[in-house]
């Protein structure tokens, strides 16, 4: 044979296996089934129990931080109501703004980390949804990792809260309590331990959401195994 | 063993240059062969588990857990090691049945020889291609050693995506075809039979490791499960 009739023979092999392997490929990624995850009668189980927790969640998060968002209202009319009569309060005006201050300021950190949890709430609604829809691995551990690296920068606003939390009730604490403020500083004694109750919540959904995150992980992980597409010989 | 990489780079050159030509060269039956064929087998093993875990690192990080999973689950990075010494030494036997002259340290000696320059050779090939592939097309593949690729992604069904995987397919194809000549040739030349004869003894050899598989797996995963901390250190 020669060198041009190896060549020539060469070529049309080659040729022959690359058109085979684009109609193989072309044949398998034809198919009409839409992709689905593989996921075992357990994983479903596990997957029902995230689904069902989620939902709750979400549903009593948004809920959360409506009321929030009234308690906030409130709040600012009580710092304005205390600013319209400090002349009536006297020397304890200031003190009693102050804590007023701190209070809304509490509020308001309060409703971004619940604004915050909603969010996070929503990415493990998005994966556990993406599981169930059979999205890719990359996506789903994409919207996991967001779920991750949101955490701590939660975690970081739960415990500046608490530090102002703590701050305005010994403020509220050291506080004279007489007439005619008093009912004022009742009412922002009231706050701050609806406000403590907040957010001791929030930081209990926060290590739920990270729970389930692992969970909605771990199931990817499984779920997703990568097929071994070619292996010659051993 | 410091000269024992520079001595094992240039064999490993020559090797690849002219695979046939090598098995005919090389003195198989000498007492010292099969200590070196061991000793390249083993160089070649801790290469190519370095290569596979600078692999692993470059993967998308997202990734990187469902492929530990699957490497775990059929001990990808260490199980062909004892395939290949299974194979080995099946194929001796079944040449042995088909009238193969070579003794078993001569089958040894050539196909640990072989099987050390091919496993990280294809590895480095098949690694680069998949590296070309995540550029241009974007799909994540992980490669195991020797001739294996673990899709990550489902393949996007375009055309163009389409051309550019059967072309690394065709490659993989003639790499995989490379790599079952040069053991029918190292065969050949150890046991001094037809190529018809080869063909069947590396067959039917080929034929009942898969067989054995699951047993293999098994084994290396009650040695290794115990050093799985120090992997996903590595890891």
């Amino acid at each position: 044979m020669t060198r041009g009739t190896r060549i020539f023979v060469g070529t049309l092999a080659v040729a022959a296996t690359y058109a085979a392997a684009f109609g193989l490929l072309w044949v398998r990624t034809r198919s009409p089934a839409p992709p689905t995850s593989a996921l075992s009668a357990k994983d479903l189980e596990i997957l029902g129990l995230v689904d069902d927790l989620v939902t709750l969640r979400v549903g009593s998060a948004r809920t959360t931080a409506q009321s929030l968002s009234a308690q906030t209202s409130a709040i600012r009319a009580t710092v304005r109501a205390v600013s319209a009569a400090s002349a009536v309060y006297g020397d304890a005006a200031q003190k009693l703004l102050s804590s007023a201050q701190l209070a809304l300021d509490n509020q308001l950190n309060l409703e971004e980390i619940q604004s915050l949890l909603v969010g996070e709430l929503k990415l493990c609604d998005l994966a556990r949804r993406g599981l169930r829809q059979g999205i890719g691995p990359r996506e789903l551990m994409g919207t996991l990792r967001d779920i991750e690296q949101w955490a701590p920068k939660i975690e970081s606003l739960t415990e500046e809260a608490d530090l102002g939390i703590a701050k305005t009730r010994f403020g509220l604490g050291a506080a004279p309590q007489s007439l005619p403020e008093k009912d004022q500083w009742e009412s922002l004694g009231l706050i701050n331990v609806q406000q403590q109750s907040t957010l001791s919540s929030q930081k209990q959904l926060l290590s739920e959401i990270r729970k389930t995150a692992e969970v909605l992980k771990k199931l990817v992980e499984r779920v997703h195994m990568p097929y071994q597409v070619l292996r010659f010989p051993f | 063993m410091l000269e024992l990489p520079p001595a094992y780079a240039r064999e490993w050159i020559r090797y690849l240059r002219s695979p046939q030509i090598f098995v005919k060269e090389v003195d198989l039956a000498a007492p010292e062969a099969a200590k070196l064929s061991a000793k390249y087998l083993g160089f070649a093993f801790l290469l190519t588990s370095a290569i596979v875990l600078v692999e692993l690192r470059l993967l998308p990080e997202e990734l990187t857990g469902p492929v530990a999973k699957a490497i775990q689950k059929d001990q990808l990075i260490f199980s062909y090691w004892l395939s290949t010494l299974v194979f080995v030494l099946l194929a001796h036997v079944a040449s042995k049945s088909l009238s193969g002259q070579g003794l078993l340290r001569t089958t040894l000696a050539g196909l640990f020889r072989v099987y050390s320059f091919l496993i990280p050779a294809t590895t480095l090939t098949l690694i680069a291609l998949s590296l070309i592939q995540g550029l241009v097309i974007g799909n994540a593949w992980f490669v195991t050693p020797p001739l294996g690729v673990l899709l990550l992604e489902p393949l996007d069904p375009s055309t163009a995506h389409l051309l550019f995987f059967a072309a690394f397919f065709t490659v993989y194809f003639y790499l995989a075809l490379f790599f079952f000549l040069c053991t029918l040739w190292t065969l050949h030349e150890i046991h001094r039979f037809s190529y018809v004869r080869t063909l069947v003894a590396a067959s039917s050899s080929l034929l009942v490791l898969l067989l054995c598989q699951p047993l293999i797996v098994f084994c290396v995963r009650k040695v290794f499960d115990p050093l799985e901390p120090l992997i996903k250190l590595l890891l």
